[in-house]
């Protein structure tokens, strides 16, 4: 009988030790999972992979570091497929770390990639306000944006040719872990027929759906195990692949601390039962 | 009226906005309560009745900014309103750091075992500031840089993740306490939540890699997101979209009782 | 959308037509609105923190896009009831803030709902905090605050995101009372696991109606569902119309989908 109720009342310390351990022993172990790619994780590759060389691509760039975990593979996957695939980007964000987190990757993969900033990609720096921002960018983007981040005109920059209005983006890739996506699809995927692609944190997910669902977007890249994925598809290195299997790790301690409480807290109430009420 | 201005003239208006917004502030200040809440009510209906004609008003092919676009009359003007507004609200961060200077300068001189937090936060304040005004002069030190890098990169990035980390450790605890199977609804949460977990995942979807398609776990995971929860979170935000119309009407038009507009 | 289209132009002065109505109705007669149990746990948590003398941290969340918003001030219109309820036994009540633009309407709030139940003098600047804009910062700085005040009852309205978590399994740890409102329908699941009552969907936009019983919210309420209401038909009509001229071949389902598409 005690050692029932202690399976149901593991002291929160113990629970934490248990997930560090979880989380951790992956980077130690060679296991390697196989990775399957979700049809969400597709339809986000096929929208860029669709792209032509030149287009202009919106990158973004939402998150800050405490997501990093999550959205930082995320923005690197996607700014690796949109470097191969030659495009044109703009990194924006409504996070103040948000254009610095992304410039840095994008500053790596550009030297792997022969991106060039100012000529491939520009970074138009943090904005405020993403619902006033965004409808009057749609309307006049060189007027409302202005400058790059290090206030310099956009007229300067090559990669800036030809973009007036939201109409002249091919996609626009929003990474986040708050919901100025559903901003982007307020004013500028659903009123100019933008394509959209959304990446967010995995606890975003089943909310994300209902647009996927609904074909407001045209694909999305869940978490970590959609960076993963991504990362699959790419065929790049198994960085990210590691991380998802700690997160494989997690859920299996999560999954079976609840069936154990659960099995622990019916076999208490049986024996309470047979012993008449007796606990 | 809305073309940016350049030297000494780009001076001569910051200079006056910043007079007139003293002007203005002073005036109202000065007013009565009631008459300030008038006030407040006109300057929110007017916003409101701006944003919600160039709404609904019907639109022609016009040129905006240079640009062919559809709109009326108003739509001219969004984008001087989006270059303005915010503006309007980076004033308001000020507010919040003088709040936050009276609150912890009061703990600091009245001095208990709880003031050595108020010290932290004024040398947080304080290098972060100055850190960061170092590492962006033109030509920044060594030092500047690598100072920067530190409490920007070290110390604040690094306590971010730390705080978004603890979450996991947070809805283990609690997915634990909670998922208790104590009725029917209880237990069709949990295995909701099981199946759910277990298609997020490469090894819950190994796990029934070998059965028909239909009964692969993350089919069944997709089919619970798309097909029952999707509708549900659908009609919650019907709910919540037609509350948030009649909390915001009940604001412009200067109906809702309380202290911000009260009638 | 850029610009409303037909059908926007004509059902959003329609539904609001409804509000605006029941709203002129119900100043002039009672109209009812059910029991929401979540509520009504408000003024046990006050009572509980009224007998154990410690105080309440009531948040008003971290909003949508930041600035002054109708989910942030609808969670304060919370607030301030619960403020005005507990000036009343002398409870103190903690209310920390996020946005710098909320900071002065919170303090006019707050120092309102003392003045009406005569308890001016109960106002404390210090209890209305600004703590940061900084989303992890904040979680930190409140769970820290319930922790520090060993919080009786924790208050969680408003708009959350991640740190919905930290802050309500930090008021777990202290044991206390735990009542959370939220429109974020991601962060629903957390506040069921870690707080005693949550108010969920639409009842977050009924419960200053449903706590105040003032009329102009009671008929904003009632002007709501019958908006919902004429939602619901136009769904199931619109599906029925769709299926029947999408088997027919007849363009009239496109049209009905142009209504509110162009």
């Amino acid at each position: 009988m005690k050692a029932l109720r202690f399976l149901q009342t593991v002291d929160r310390r113990v629970i934490y030790v248990l997930l560090m351990l979880s989380v951790t022993a992956p980077f130690f172990l060679s296991i390697r999972l196989p990775m399957m790619v979700s049809p969400a994780t597709q339809a986000f590759y096929n929208a860029i992979d669709a792209l032509q060389p030149g287009d202009f691509v919106l990158f973004s760039s939402d998150w800050e570091a405490g997501t990093r975990g999550e959205n930082g593979p995320q923005t690197e996957a996607a700014l690796t497929h949109l470097m191969r695939k030659k495009c044109r980007f703009a990194i924006i964000s409504f996070q103040p770390q948000g254009p610095k987190l992304a410039q840095d990757i994008a500053e790596r993969l550009g030297k792997e990639y022969d991106s060039v900033e100012g000529r491939d990609w520009i970074n138009w720096g943090y904005k405020v306000d993403a619902k006033n921002y965004l409808k009057g960018f749609v309307r006049d983007i060189p007027g409302v944006v202005k400058t790059n981040n290090k206030t310099e005109p956009l007229e300067k920059f090559p990669v800036m040719r030809g973009i007036k209005t939201a109409s002249d983006i091919k996609l626009l890739v929003s990474i986040t872990p708050s919901n100025v996506y559903q901003t982007y699809i307020q004013f500028v995927a659903g009123p100019l027929k933008v394509p959209m692609v959304v990446a967010p944190t995995s606890v975003m997910v089943p909310e994300v759906f209902n647009y996927l669902d609904s074909k407001q977007i045209l694909g999305m890249m869940p978490g970590l195990p959609g960076a993963g994925e991504y990362e699959g598809l790419l065929k790049t290195n198994t960085k990210v692949t590691r991380f998802a299997n700690s997160a494989s790790f997690a859920h299996v301690l999560i999954i079976f601390l609840i069936v154990m409480g659960n099995i622990a807290m019916v076999m208490e109430r049986r024996q309470s039962a047979r012993s008449g009420g007796q606990a | 009226m809305f073309t940016p201005k350049i030297g000494g003239a780009w001076y001569g208006y910051i200079v006056g906005s910043l007079l007139a917004g003293i002007v203005l502030l002073v005036v109202l200040m000065q007013l009565p309560q009631r008459a300030r809440k008038y006030v407040l009510w006109t300057v929110t209906f007017l916003g409101g009745l701006f944003y919600a004609l160039e709404f609904f008003l019907p639109t022609h092919e016009m040129l905006i900014e240079g640009n062919k676009a559809d709109g009326n009359f108003l739509s001219p003007f969004v984008v001087p309103m989006t270059n303005v507004l915010p503006v309007i609200s980076a004033f308001a961060v000020g507010l919040g750091v003088i709040n936050l200077f009276q609150m912890h300068t009061k703990r600091v001189l009245k001095w208990n075992l709880d003031s050595i937090n108020s010290v932290a936060f004024f040398v947080a304040m304080i290098a972060m500031t100055v850190g960061h005004l170092m590492a962006k002069s033109p030509h920044p030190s060594p030092f500047a840089t690598s100072l920067y890098k530190v409490l920007f990169e070290g110390a604040l990035q690094s306590l971010d993740a730390t705080m978004f980390s603890i979450i996991a450790f947070y809805i283990t605890s609690a997915a634990y306490r909670a998922f208790r199977i104590r009725s029917l609804e209880a237990t069709l949460l949990l295995a909701t939540a099981i199946i759910v977990m277990l298609g997020q995942i490469t090894l819950g979807q190994l796990l029934t890699h070998a059965l028909p398609e239909y009964l692969h776990v993350e089919v069944v995971r997709n089919w619970i997101l798309t097909k029952v929860n999707a509708p549900a979170t659908r009609a919650i935000s019907v709910g919540l979209g037609i509350g948030s119309l009649a909390v915001g009407l009940r604001i412009w038009l200067g109906l809702e009782r309380g202290s911000y507009f009260d009638n | 959308m850029e610009h409303a289209t037909l059908g926007v132009r004509i059902l959003v002065p329609l539904f609001s037509l409804c509000i605006i109505a029941m709203i002129l109705v119900a100043r002039k007669r009672d109209l009812f609105i059910r029991r929401i149990q979540g509520l009504s746990a408000i003024d046990e948590a006050i009572g509980r923190a009224t007998e154990m003398g410690r105080p309440m941290i009531c948040c008003t969340g971290l909003g949508i896009d930041g600035g002054v918003e109708i989910v942030t001030l609808q969670a304060l219109s919370i607030v301030s009831y619960i403020i005005r309820t507990s000036a009343r036994f002398a409870t103190r009540a903690i209310v920390p803030v996020y946005d710098p633009q909320m900071l002065p309407v919170t303090e006019e709030t707050i120092r309102e709902a003392y003045t009406l139940e005569g308890r001016p003098d109960s106002y404390n600047s210090e209890d209305i905090r600004f703590l940061t804009n900084r989303q992890f910062a904040f979680a930190a700085s409140v769970a820290g605050l319930i922790s520090r005040e060993k919080a009786a009852a924790t208050f969680l309205f408003g708009y959350y995101y991640a740190e919905a978590l930290i802050m309500a399994e930090n008021g777990q740890q202290v044991g206390a009372i735990q009542i959370a409102g939220t429109p974020a329908t991601t962060q629903i699941p957390f506040f069921i696991a870690a707080c005693d009552y949550v108010i969920i969907g639409d009842e977050y936009y009924a419960a200053s109606a449903y706590l105040s019983r003032e009329p102009t919210q009671i008929g904003s309420i009632v002007g709501q569902d019958i908006a919902k209401g004429l939602i619901l038909m136009i769904m199931l009509a619109g599906s029925v119309i769709v299926s029947i001229a999408t088997y027919l071949g007849s363009p009239i389902g496109a049209s009905f989908t142009q209504f509110f598409t162009k």
